[in-house]
């Protein structure tokens, strides 16, 4: 395995086409990490719903 | 002994159990491992003496692609055990594929958009693979607005596997239609008959890629039908007690 780039500039440009690369990567992991978070946060939501409706039954 | 394992393993609570065990692991696994080989894939592979640097796109759009068809045809295996034999783990499962698969199939369609400015010179064009693409992603976001215009989940979900099963028929033209139709879409580079036409220097990473990306949107599947389960089994007792 061998780094291909010689320096940041090379890495950020990649010959005009590090334009269509990079906004690629951004919306990947903007997708995922939504997708992610959307699950999670939804899940404690609903585990602290559950638990206040279940506590309120009991009273 | 084993069909008591399936059994236990097919229920939600057990399920719920230990896919709760394993989602952080497994999810950090994949994320490390998938980073790991786009790394690899942007920094440390030659450029394509076509197509410069911008085939670098190449180790999302592929894994993106290729789990878009994949989680189509998982959602239609459950289907088939929903309708068969009733298992609700089977379609709560199916059902919290629908988003992901719509929101994979949407980075598919948007990467290969981007890939196609500097190759093609355009970023759409009505040929075959794109177009049965964008009927994949027509039918994921169909499937979830179906499920969701009912009242009665019964019914939902009979209608939802129904669907699934009946869409299913559009993974093979969409494998295909690089054969049947002349593309602007280039064919497969890597087919199960022939030698894969990509330089093994590309080809590891992008193998790698594939690979860890499935795993990565498997723990988000396991995420979300965690929360399909406590929605739908919330009445249920032990999802009281947790």
């Amino acid at each position: 395995m061998k780094f291909y780039f010689q320096s940041i500039n090379e890495i950020f440009f990649m010959g005009g086409h590090g334009i269509y690369v990079w906004i690629v990567v951004i919306v990947l992991f903007t997708t995922l990490l939504l997708l992610i978070l959307n699950f999670a946060l939804r899940i404690n939501r609903l585990v602290k719903e559950i638990k206040t409706f279940s506590q309120i039954k009991d009273n | 002994m084993l069909k008591k394992f399936f059994h236990q393993f097919a229920s939600p609570k057990s399920y719920f159990r230990i896919a709760t065990k394993i989602q952080n692991p497994f999810l950090l696994i994949f994320v490390l491992l998938y980073v790991f080989a786009l790394a690899w894939g942007l920094l440390f592979t030659p450029e394509d003496y076509i197509q410069g640097n911008s085939y670098r796109i190449i180790f999302m759009h592929v894994p993106a692609s290729f789990v878009s068809q994949i989680l189509f045809l998982i959602m239609a295996f459950c289907s088939v055990i929903f309708l068969v034999w009733r298992l609700k783990l089977s379609i709560y499962v199916a059902k919290s594929i629908a988003p992901i698969g719509a929101a994979v199939t949407f980075f598919a369609l948007f990467s290969g958009s981007i890939w196609g400015i500097p190759t093609w010179g355009t970023w759409w064009q009505w040929d075959a693979r794109i177009t049965s693409t964008l009927i994949l992603l027509i039918m994921y976001l169909g499937l979830i607005s179906l499920h969701s215009s009912f009242n009665n989940y019964e019914k939902a979900d009979r209608f939802f596997a129904i669907i699934v099963l009946a869409g299913v028929i559009n993974i093979p033209i969409i494998k295909k239609s690089v054969d049947w139709w002349s593309t602007l879409h280039q064919s497969a580079s890597i087919t199960l008959t022939d030698a894969p036409s990509i330089d093994p220097l590309m080809l590891a990473p992008l193998f790698l890629s594939i690979f860890s990306f499935f795993g990565l949107i498997m723990g988000i599947v396991i995420l979300s039908s965690r929360y399909e389960i406590l929605l739908r089994e919330q009445s249920k007792s032990w999802v009281k007690s947790l």
